[in-house]
Protein backbone atom coordinates (compact mmCIF):
# COMPACT_ATOMS: atom_id res chain seq x y z
CA UNK A 1 0.00 0.00 0.00
CA UNK A 2 1.82 3.18 -1.16
CA UNK A 3 -0.07 5.09 1.35
CA UNK A 4 2.51 3.42 4.21
CA UNK A 5 5.28 4.75 2.45
CA UNK A 6 4.10 8.43 3.59
CA UNK A 7 3.37 6.35 7.01
CA UNK A 8 7.20 5.79 6.65
CA UNK A 9 9.18 8.70 6.31
CA UNK A 10 7.30 10.70 8.52
CA UNK A 11 8.00 7.84 11.26
CA UNK A 12 11.31 8.30 10.51
CA UNK A 13 11.26 11.94 10.51
CA UNK A 14 9.31 11.51 14.30
CA UNK A 15 12.39 9.42 15.43
CA UNK A 16 15.04 11.87 13.87
CA UNK A 17 13.30 14.84 16.50
CA UNK A 18 13.48 12.67 19.29
CA UNK A 19 16.55 12.41 19.06
CA UNK A 20 17.28 15.95 18.40
CA UNK A 21 15.32 16.19 21.81
CA UNK A 22 17.40 13.70 23.61
CA UNK A 23 20.62 15.79 22.79
CA UNK A 24 19.10 18.75 23.87
CA UNK A 25 18.16 16.94 27.06
CA UNK A 26 21.33 15.58 27.17
CA UNK A 27 23.01 18.96 27.14
CA UNK A 28 20.74 20.99 29.54
CA UNK A 29 20.94 18.37 32.09
CA UNK A 30 25.04 18.34 31.43
CA UNK A 31 25.06 22.08 31.26
CA UNK A 32 27.27 22.46 34.50
CA UNK A 33 28.87 19.46 34.29
CA UNK A 34 32.98 19.19 34.72
CA UNK A 35 33.26 15.64 34.64
CA UNK A 36 33.49 13.19 32.14
CA UNK A 37 34.50 9.63 31.69
CA UNK A 38 36.67 10.86 28.71
CA UNK A 39 38.35 13.44 30.88
CA UNK A 40 37.65 17.46 30.82
CA UNK A 41 34.10 19.30 31.12
CA UNK A 42 30.85 17.92 29.32
CA UNK A 43 30.80 18.57 25.12
CA UNK A 44 27.65 19.86 23.59
CA UNK A 45 26.18 16.63 21.76
CA UNK A 46 24.87 17.33 18.28
CA UNK A 47 22.69 15.20 15.98
CA UNK A 48 23.61 14.58 12.15
CA UNK A 49 21.18 13.86 9.55
CA UNK A 50 21.22 11.99 6.56
CA UNK A 51 18.67 11.15 3.75
CA UNK A 52 18.41 7.63 3.01
CA UNK A 53 16.11 5.67 0.35
CA UNK A 54 12.93 4.04 1.41
CA UNK A 55 13.59 1.12 0.54
CA UNK A 56 16.51 -1.34 -0.16
CA UNK A 57 14.91 -2.80 -3.11
CA UNK A 58 16.84 -1.47 -5.53
CA UNK A 59 13.75 -0.88 -8.60
CA UNK A 60 11.95 1.03 -6.14
CA UNK A 61 15.39 3.18 -5.43
CA UNK A 62 15.61 4.16 -8.95
CA UNK A 63 11.86 4.81 -9.55
CA UNK A 64 11.31 7.28 -6.36
CA UNK A 65 13.22 9.90 -5.16
CA UNK A 66 11.71 10.20 -2.16
CA UNK A 67 13.91 10.41 0.83
CA UNK A 68 13.21 9.12 4.83
CA UNK A 69 15.83 10.98 7.17
CA UNK A 70 17.90 8.49 9.67
CA UNK A 71 19.87 9.89 12.37
CA UNK A 72 23.26 9.35 10.75
CA UNK A 73 25.65 9.51 14.62
CA UNK A 74 25.18 11.71 17.42
CA UNK A 75 28.49 14.25 17.17
CA UNK A 76 30.63 15.60 20.00
CA UNK A 77 31.13 19.61 19.11
CA UNK A 78 34.41 20.55 19.64
CA UNK A 79 34.20 24.04 20.68
CA UNK A 80 36.30 25.23 23.56
CA UNK A 81 34.95 24.74 27.51
CA UNK A 82 34.17 28.14 28.48
CA UNK A 83 36.52 29.18 31.26
CA UNK A 84 35.42 30.32 34.81
CA UNK A 85 37.64 32.06 37.27
CA UNK A 86 36.80 29.74 40.71
CA UNK A 87 39.81 28.91 42.58
CA UNK A 88 37.94 26.99 44.46
CA UNK A 89 36.30 24.63 43.11
CA UNK A 90 37.96 20.91 42.89
CA UNK A 91 38.42 21.29 39.08
CA UNK A 92 39.91 24.19 38.86
CA UNK A 93 43.07 24.11 37.07
CA UNK A 94 46.44 25.67 38.84
CA UNK A 95 45.76 29.37 37.69
CA UNK A 96 42.27 29.03 38.89
CA UNK A 97 40.43 29.05 36.06
CA UNK A 98 37.39 25.81 36.37
CA UNK A 99 36.58 24.66 32.34
CA UNK A 100 32.76 24.66 31.77
CA UNK A 101 30.33 22.87 28.83
CA UNK A 102 30.11 25.28 26.45
CA UNK A 103 26.63 25.04 26.69
CA UNK A 104 24.17 27.67 26.26
CA UNK A 105 20.76 27.25 27.53
CA UNK A 106 19.05 29.89 25.25
CA UNK A 107 20.30 27.84 22.44
CA UNK A 108 19.05 24.81 23.67
CA UNK A 109 15.75 25.79 24.12
CA UNK A 110 15.74 26.87 20.82
CA UNK A 111 16.49 24.06 19.26
CA UNK A 112 13.99 22.12 21.61
CA UNK A 113 10.87 24.43 20.76
CA UNK A 114 12.03 23.84 17.13
CA UNK A 115 12.67 19.61 17.83
CA UNK A 116 8.62 20.05 19.14
CA UNK A 117 7.33 21.67 16.22
CA UNK A 118 9.32 19.69 13.64
CA UNK A 119 7.68 16.74 15.39
CA UNK A 120 4.07 17.67 15.08
CA UNK A 121 4.52 18.66 11.73
CA UNK A 122 5.64 15.16 11.15
CA UNK A 123 2.76 13.95 13.23
CA UNK A 124 0.45 16.36 11.15
CA UNK A 125 1.69 14.71 8.16
CA UNK A 126 0.70 11.29 9.82
CA UNK A 127 -2.97 12.42 10.58
CA UNK A 128 -3.28 13.73 7.12
CA UNK A 129 -1.88 10.22 5.44
CA UNK A 130 -4.97 8.65 7.90
CA UNK A 131 -7.35 11.28 6.81
CA UNK A 132 -6.28 10.45 2.92
CA UNK A 133 -6.71 6.86 3.67
CA UNK A 134 -10.24 6.91 5.21
CA UNK A 135 -11.65 9.43 2.76
CA UNK A 136 -10.22 6.38 -0.11
CA UNK A 137 -12.36 4.11 1.92
CA UNK A 138 -15.55 6.13 1.80
CA UNK A 139 -15.22 5.47 -1.93
CA UNK A 140 -16.71 2.06 -1.39
CA UNK A 141 -19.56 3.22 1.01
CA UNK B 1 -5.45 9.13 -45.99
CA UNK B 2 -4.25 6.13 -47.17
CA UNK B 3 -1.93 5.78 -44.57
CA UNK B 4 -5.13 6.33 -41.99
CA UNK B 5 -6.99 3.12 -43.99
CA UNK B 6 -3.96 0.77 -44.07
CA UNK B 7 -4.50 -0.21 -40.54
CA UNK B 8 -5.06 -3.49 -39.63
CA UNK B 9 -8.44 -4.18 -38.07
CA UNK B 10 -8.73 -5.52 -34.98
CA UNK B 11 -9.70 -8.77 -34.50
CA UNK B 12 -11.34 -10.34 -31.81
CA UNK B 13 -8.72 -13.25 -30.87
CA UNK B 14 -6.26 -9.78 -30.32
CA UNK B 15 -8.38 -8.37 -28.19
CA UNK B 16 -8.88 -11.09 -25.75
CA UNK B 17 -5.20 -12.22 -25.93
CA UNK B 18 -4.32 -8.53 -24.61
CA UNK B 19 -7.19 -8.57 -21.79
CA UNK B 20 -5.62 -8.51 -18.34
CA UNK B 21 -4.89 -11.83 -16.73
CA UNK B 22 -4.47 -12.18 -13.26
CA UNK B 23 -0.73 -13.32 -12.46
CA UNK B 24 -0.13 -16.68 -12.70
CA UNK B 25 1.18 -16.87 -9.01
CA UNK B 26 -2.14 -15.56 -7.79
CA UNK B 27 -4.19 -18.14 -8.72
CA UNK B 28 -7.90 -18.41 -8.00
CA UNK B 29 -9.97 -15.54 -6.32
CA UNK B 30 -10.29 -17.51 -3.31
CA UNK B 31 -6.44 -17.65 -3.08
CA UNK B 32 -5.89 -14.18 -3.29
CA UNK B 33 -8.65 -13.34 -0.46
CA UNK B 34 -6.61 -15.61 1.89
CA UNK B 35 -3.41 -13.55 1.05
CA UNK B 36 -5.18 -10.39 1.67
CA UNK B 37 -6.46 -11.41 4.51
CA UNK B 38 -3.33 -12.82 6.01
CA UNK B 39 -1.33 -9.68 4.94
CA UNK B 40 -3.99 -8.03 7.13
CA UNK B 41 -3.22 -10.76 9.91
CA UNK B 42 0.19 -10.12 9.67
CA UNK B 43 0.20 -6.04 10.27
CA UNK B 44 -2.06 -6.87 13.40
CA UNK B 45 0.80 -8.72 14.70
CA UNK B 46 3.26 -6.40 14.18
CA UNK B 47 1.29 -4.02 15.76
CA UNK B 48 0.83 -6.18 18.75
CA UNK B 49 3.96 -7.20 19.27
CA UNK B 50 4.95 -3.43 18.62
CA UNK B 51 2.35 -2.92 21.59
CA UNK B 52 3.39 -5.25 24.27
CA UNK B 53 7.30 -4.48 23.50
CA UNK B 54 5.97 -1.03 24.80
CA UNK B 55 4.29 -2.18 27.79
CA UNK B 56 7.01 -4.10 28.49
CA UNK B 57 9.39 -1.01 28.44
CA UNK B 58 11.33 -2.30 26.03
CA UNK B 59 13.17 0.88 24.09
CA UNK B 60 10.96 0.80 20.76
CA UNK B 61 9.09 4.74 19.73
CA UNK B 62 5.84 5.64 20.89
CA UNK B 63 5.06 6.86 17.09
CA UNK B 64 6.09 3.95 15.64
CA UNK B 65 4.33 1.95 18.43
CA UNK B 66 0.99 4.35 16.98
CA UNK B 67 1.88 4.08 13.34
CA UNK B 68 1.65 0.55 13.57
CA UNK B 69 -1.66 0.30 15.05
CA UNK B 70 -2.94 2.72 12.55
CA UNK B 71 -1.81 0.94 9.74
CA UNK B 72 -3.44 -2.25 11.13
CA UNK B 73 -6.17 -0.85 11.86
CA UNK B 74 -6.56 1.27 8.03
CA UNK B 75 -5.66 -2.51 6.65
CA UNK B 76 -8.19 -4.10 8.83
CA UNK B 77 -10.97 -1.37 7.36
CA UNK B 78 -9.92 -2.02 3.78
CA UNK B 79 -10.35 -5.75 4.47
CA UNK B 80 -13.94 -4.82 6.05
CA UNK B 81 -15.26 -2.46 3.43
CA UNK B 82 -14.27 -5.34 0.28
CA UNK B 83 -15.86 -7.83 2.42
CA UNK B 84 -18.86 -5.36 3.02
CA UNK B 85 -18.97 -4.84 -0.93
CA UNK B 86 -18.59 -8.88 -1.26
CA UNK B 87 -21.84 -9.85 1.55
CA UNK B 88 -23.65 -7.25 -0.80
CA UNK B 89 -22.95 -8.35 -3.99
CA UNK B 90 -23.98 -12.08 -2.60
CA UNK B 91 -26.98 -10.58 -1.14
CA UNK B 92 -28.08 -9.23 -4.64
CA UNK B 93 -27.02 -12.21 -6.53
CA UNK B 94 -29.26 -14.33 -3.36
CA UNK B 95 -32.25 -12.27 -4.23
CA UNK B 96 -32.19 -12.82 -7.76
CA UNK B 97 -34.24 -16.22 -7.60
CA UNK B 98 -37.02 -14.86 -5.82
CA UNK B 99 -38.04 -12.50 -8.38
CA UNK B 100 -37.18 -9.42 -6.37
Amino acid sequence: MSLQRAFAIAASGLTAQRTRMESVASNLANARTTRTPEGGPYRRQAPIFVSQPLTNNFDDMLGSSLRAVRVDSVATETMPPILRYEPGHPDADESGFVAYPNVDPVREMIDMLSATRSYEANVTVVRGVREMSGAALEILT
Amino acid sequence: MNEILRINPVEIGELTSRAPRPPSTSGSFGEVLADAIRSVDGLQHESEAAQSQWAAGEPVDLHDVLIKIEEADLAFRTMMEVRNKLVDAYREVMRMGSGG
